[in-house]
């Protein structure tokens, strides 16, 4: 066990687990962030991804003594009320079905449109197709991305 | 080679018996649905209305992805004349009142078409005839419109949450009236998905985020 000191949403929070143990559970079991998905465990569906330093990663296969030092953010720390505009263009488009994947998927754009405010489809399908839907809400997602992309979020 | 141990039915009971207790697995999962929710007039198992005038559907169905939470939800509102906004789901524990809880061969809208609208309708006609009683009028002349009940003469009216206590009173009707489809607010139209801001912030519960004690 070791005493780690991780930065999640702005906030410090100093907890005690195994440093390997990947970030995913350090935030869903330790923390009770439990907007962040468990899917494959390996790294290939996506549901799992968090931003650090604004990058997007999946945090199912990232220790969590990897994490400490940096700033990770969440789905919840997106916006305190979901008013980000990537959210409010997700519930204008209606994308989400069964919603498991959506917390992995907004975090991913989130990170496409810090980098690339304007995103073309190509830069889309670069940024987002680690992140898999198995209801099939593709369309939706990059219309909703363009949407916000526009400002015409409402 | 494995070694199966014959035990024998006899001997099997014998030992069941003794460690008795033990073998009675009560598990009582910490949230009940409808107990979390705040108390109100519930004339059937699918909707309860607050004193504060919030409407909760307990959806006895299982919301994937397809929509049976706000469709549920629209035809239990649509004929107890809800207001909209003041509507709530709760996905309901199991419960013999609902009959069959399966979810699945497109058949949800099917299913519920009668009994959810007609479930509605009951609430609709209980809050109608709570406030003619207590106005001392016909519930002929009375109105169930958008969360409250108007009276058309005087223009008096009463919201649906003022009426909640008087309305569980009220003899539950067994047939009450439909509307008429050229009067639909709700069905037919694009309501939007209740479920999709919690989805856009994380809030959604799956069953992976549920935490029993221990």
């Amino acid at each position: 066990m070791a005493t780690l000191k991780l930065v999640v949403n702005g906030k410090s929070h100093t907890v005690q687990v195994a440093p390997e143990t990947p970030l995913l559970w350090v935030l869903r079991d330790t923390l009770g962030l439990t907007g962040t998905k468990f899917g494959c465990g390996i790294a290939q569906c996506g549901a799992c991804t968090v931003l650090l330093d604004g990058e997007a990663v999946r945090s199912c296969q990232l220790p969590a003594r990897e994490a400490a030092g940096h700033g990770i953010t969440t789905i919840e720390g997106l916006a305190a009320k979901g008013e980000h505009p990537l959210q409010k263009a997700w519930v204008a488009e209606e994308v989400p079905q069964c919603g498991y994947c959506q917390s992995g998927q907004l975090v991913a754009a989130a990170a496409l449109l810090a980098r690339k405010p304007h995103p073309t489809d190509a830069e889309i399908d670069e940024a987002m197709s680690g992140v898999l839907c198995r209801c099939g809400t593709y369309n939706r997602i990059r219309r909703a991305i363009h949407r916000a992309a526009k400002g015409g979020a409402t | 080679m494995s070694a199966v141990v014959k035990i024998g039915r006899r001997r099997f009971l014998e030992v069941a018996a003794g460690t008795g207790a033990g073998l009675w697995l009560g598990v009582h999962l910490p949230e009940n649905a409808r107990a979390a929710e705040p108390a109100g007039f519930e004339p059937n198992a699918w909707l309860r209305i607050d004193p504060a005038g919030g409407v909760t559907v307990f959806l006895a169905k299982s919301e994937m992805g397809q929509g049976s939470y706000t469709g549920m939800a629209v035809l239990v509102a649509e004929e107890l004349a809800a207001d909209w906004r003041k509507v709530r789901v709760v996905q309901a524990d199991a419960d013999e009142r609902f009959g069959n809880m399966m979810t699945g061969g497109s058949s949800s809208v099917r299913r519920s078409w009668e009994p959810l609208r007609q479930a509605g309708a009951a609430a609709r006609e209980m809050l109608v005839s709570a406030a003619a009683r207590r106005w001392g009028v016909e519930g002929g002349a009375c109105r169930a419109r958008e969360g409250e009940v108007i009276h058309l003469p005087s223009g008096r009216h009463l919201g649906y949450g003022e009426l909640a206590l008087a309305a569980a009173k009220e003899k539950v009707p067994k047939d009450p009236p439909l509307l008429d489809p050229k009067d639909w607010k709700l069905i037919g139209r694009k309501v939007p998905r209740l479920d999709a801001p919690d989805k856009t912030t994380g809030r959604a519960r799956f069953g992976i985020d549920v935490r029993v004690p221990g």
